[in-house]
């Protein structure tokens, strides 16, 4: 079978135009953007071609007031953080620098190691421009950071790994970057345990917390800060990589961080470095320098039911995104 | 009034055999379709709209909800969930001859997890009961609703409530994990999961704040986090709301991150020192701004600190920290009792509630108070202002036809300024019946026809709580009959 042909529309019209033309020819195809991700989360798609977003990569504002940004889905989280960096804020989710863009990180469910302070990547995402597969485009959501006016599309929208609807562009909710260094403990760690001057801040749900631990003086040999001792050296090691190019340093409770890292099968975001084990070493060298689209490949993804009825009711008429799925 | 309302006014009963397989399903007693109690289920908090019922009908467990549900499915009956009828969009109403489907029986906290904390509960448990069975693990129930002593999480997954500490713990949305819901048609699925982060569609996302309009939940899982260590509860008096206002634009754009903030005008000020739930509020100043930061002892004296040298930038009158637990219990007493106080002013009242960006904020006040000025209705404002979102209230007489309609139009007025500010028509009481015609100003007709789309995929036969939520199409006659409809239901 022939590779998929790639589409990469330069701007949201023009990829509107390619999505009309493919439903009039019955043509399946399946947004995507930099596909750095699609063995994990798109594991079984095999569209007739690619729709990639990756073009619609412009920032078109930050709003230091309001602590919103709107961007093209094809952006990528490293340019946002370095645009939002320079006005004093961030964006309240972090993902591993895979070269993908932001449309590709929301649209497959990601976990993000700021979770436990601002809640899932999805949270912050407010509203966001969509082209259906009929090529049809709506607006979801609101420009505030609280609204309950209509359904939330947004969400289910974002975890639809593409199969709802392409995304053109994203108004995400930013943080100011913290104002102090941030370290923050799980449960099991006390006050007692760690060094004084780390335990600044501890978040209400410390369980789930990872902390950016930005400026904390005193950085280790490596320039990271040391984590705490029962880490597993695998898991710390598949950490500081996943993490690498992130602006701040990441810290976890030893619980989460097991999760996290792969320890724990059925930990939510067990699959955030694609390990059911601990990661050894030559795999973990191997995962940090893997091209962009050549992830670890990963446990399929659930498909809900629901996909197929909701997929009829995005664009009737029209070929899924995606094709059709069972 | 014209027929068609009288008959609204009086319901229209319920088929006798249905009403006898109802019983069957739930017992004797637990079909309502007596007049006199059908009268308490015509409305919700929002007296605006009222339209009694054909029957109510309470189960008491999940089965007995299911078998209620397939029946009027099957019979082609429009119905609803209700949990304590403190929605403020007119949510829980059906039209004449629908059934309301009463969960409050349903009010068994099932299961508490204090290591992974979470709670299994069923959807009538009342939001502040769930804290209090928490507190003893060290945990608590976080989204903190006024109505919390009343309302049930339930309502509250429904409308995706807020309050106060939502400012920092998120809305309901960020604290259901999992669900279980029952469809249109009585089937029962599994929603979410043991974490918020998903791989799969999120429909735990999107039944939240969906009004109960997609389904049933019939159990819900929620997250309960941490008491916390210290808190530090600010009290800052100021002449005008506006520099009320300016300063929570300052705490937002400094970063810091307290737990709340929320506003109250001379007005609420004065309602609720007026009130059994008087809490020692400056009843001279314009304006009282409450913050609250949380977190371990060692932060908490710093952190008010910070919050302080902000507050004292803005000229307050007066500017207190709470010197004990019973001193920060009155204050919040004053706040979360503000609405019943204002309640009790007039026969009605009208909670207006909207959401402006949060720098546009004071503009937003500012509009509010040209508003009274030139409607002449006098309107009271308590908001979550850390978020921009703004409840300015009405307290009136329905009685009173033309004093009713200059409140709504009073109250459109500002939501659509909210909407020229870039904001939206509802932060956390839903659009319900109130707003489904304004939501056609927030939203293109593609998104809305989507949204239809959607909501058909749930409900083919468009019965669990019809006519809400949505604008029928443009241009549509029956549009504005239905509205109709539930309005004059009010004699
Ligand atoms: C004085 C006062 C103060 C308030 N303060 C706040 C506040 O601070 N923040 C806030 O957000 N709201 C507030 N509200 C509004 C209201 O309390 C909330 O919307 C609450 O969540 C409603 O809960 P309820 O149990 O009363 O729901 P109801 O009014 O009974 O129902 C509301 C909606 O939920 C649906 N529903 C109920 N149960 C279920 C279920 N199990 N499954 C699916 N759908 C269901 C109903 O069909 C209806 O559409 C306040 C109201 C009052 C009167």
């Amino acid at each position: 079978m022939a590779e998929p042909e790639l589409l990469a529309p330069a701007g949201s019209e023009e990829a509107a135009d390619l999505v009309r033309a493919a439903a009039a020819a019955g043509r399946t195809l399946l947004p995507c953007g930099r596909r750095t991700r699609l063995r994990r989360h798109a594991p079984e798609a095999r569209p007739e071609a690619w729709l990639s977003l990756a073009g619609l990569d412009r920032i078109e504002s930050i709003d230091t007031e309001d602590q919103t940004c709107v961007v093209g889905a094809g952006v990528s989280p490293e340019e946002l953080a370095a645009a939002a960096g320079e006005r004093g804020l961030e964006l309240g989710a972090l993902f591993p620098p895979t070269g993908g863009t932001l449309g590709g990180a929301f649209l497959a469910p990601e976990v993000s190691l700021l979770s436990g302070f601002f809640g899932p990547p999805r949270d912050q995402v407010l509203s966001a421009d969509w082209l259906l597969a009929d090529g049809s485009r709506v607006r979801t959501g609101a420009r505030v950071v609280k609204s309950v006016a209509g359904y939330d599309l947004t969400r289910l929208f974002l975890g639809s790994r593409g199969r709802l609807a392409a995304c053109l562009r994203l108004v995400l909710r930013l943080r100011p970057r913290p104002r102090r260094p941030l370290w923050c403990a799980g449960p099991e760690a006390t006050a007692a345990e760690l060094p004084a001057p780390r335990l600044l801040f501890r978040p209400p749900n410390a369980a789930e917390a990872i902390a950016l631990l930005e400026g904390v003086p005193e950085p280790g040999a490596d320039g990271w800060h040391p984590i705490e001792a029962d880490v597993g050296e695998a898991a710390r090691d598949a950490l500081l990589a996943a993490f690498a190019a992130a602006p701040g340093r990441i810290c976890l409770p030893p619980a989460r961080l097991r999760k996290t890292a792969g320890l724990d099968p059925t930990a939510s975001g067990a699959d955030l470095l694609g390990g059911q084990a601990p990661l050894a070493a030559d795999r973990l060298e191997a995962w940090r320098r893997r091209p962009p689209a050549d992830a670890v490949v990963l446990p399929r993804a659930r498909s809900s039911p629901w996909l197929a009825r909701l997929q009829a009711a995005c664009a009737p008429g029209a070929p899924p995104f995606g094709g059709s799925s069972r | 009034m014209s027929s068609a309302a009288a008959a609204s006014r009086r319901g229209r009963p319920l088929a006798a055999a249905l009403a006898a397989d109802l019983r069957r399903i739930v017992g004797h007693r637990r079909v309502l379709d007596d007049p006199a109690s059908l009268a308490a289920y015509e409305s919700d908090a929002l007296t605006l709209y009222r339209c009694r019922p054909g029957a109510v009908v309470l189960p008491g467990d999940r089965d007995e909800l299911v078998a209620c549900v397939r029946l009027l499915h099957r019979a082609g009956i429009p119905f609803a969930a209700r949990g304590a009828g403190t929605g403020l969009s007119g949510g829980a109403l059906v039209p004449p001859g629908g059934v309301i489907l009463g969960l409050a029986r349903m009010d068994r906290i099932l299961e508490l997890n204090p290591a992974e904390r979470w709670a299994r509960v069923e959807p009538g448990v009342v939001n502040a009961e769930l804290s209090r069975a928490a507190a003893p693990h060290g945990l608590r129930y976080a989204p903190d609703p006024a109505s919390q002593a009343v309302c049930t999480l339930g309502g509250n997954l429904a409308e995706n409530s807020g309050g106060p500490q939502c400012f920092l713990h998120g809305m309901t949305a960020q604290h259901v994990l999992e669900a279980e819901v029952v469809l249109a048609d009585g089937r029962c699925e599994r929603w979410g999961g043991p974490t918020l982060e998903s791989d799969d569609l999120d429909l735990r996302g999107f039944l939240v704040g969906s009004e109960g309009s997609v389904a049933i939940a019939s159990e819900i899982r929620l997250r309960l986090v941490p008491l916390p260590e210290a808190v530090a509860t600010l009290l800052g008096a100021f002449a005008d709301l506006h520099a009320a206002c300016e300063a929570v634009a300052e705490v937002v754009a400094a970063g810091l991150r307290p737990v709340a903030m929320e506003v109250m005008d001379r007005r609420a000020i004065r309602a609720v020192e007026a009130s059994v739930y008087r809490a020692g509020l400056p009843t001279d100043a314009g304006a009282v701004l409450i913050v609250e930061v949380e977190g371990p002892a060692a932060r908490i004296p710093e952190e008010a600190a910070e919050v302080e040298e902000i507050l004292e930038r803005h000229r307050p009158l007066r500017l207190e920290r709470a010197a004990n637990p019973a001193e920060r219990a009155a204050i919040w007493k004053g706040r979360k009792g503000a609405g019943g106080a204002m309640g009790q002013l007039a026969p009605d009242s009208l909670v207006m509630d909207g959401v402006v960006p949060r720098s546009r904020l004071a503009e937003i006040m500012d509009f509010v108070l040209r508003v009274e000025e030139e409607s002449g209705l006098p309107i009271a404002n308590l908001f979550h202002a850390g978020d921009g979102n703004i409840h300015p209230h009405f307290a009136y007489d329905a009685r009173d036809r033309e004093q009713a309609r200059r409140v709504e139009e009073a109250a459109t007025r500002i939501l659509r300024r909210c909407l020229d500010l870039g904001g939206s028509l509802s932060g956390e009481h839903g659009i319900g019946l109130e707003k489904e015609e304004l939501l056609a100003e927030q939203f293109d007709p593609p998104t809305l026809e989507l949204m239809r789309r959607v909501r058909r995929a749930f409900d083919p036969a468009g019965l669990l709580n019809p006519d809400k939520g949505l604008p029928l199409p443009r241009g549509c006659a029956e549009a504005f009959h239905r509205h109709r409809r539930y309005r004059d239901g009010r004699a």
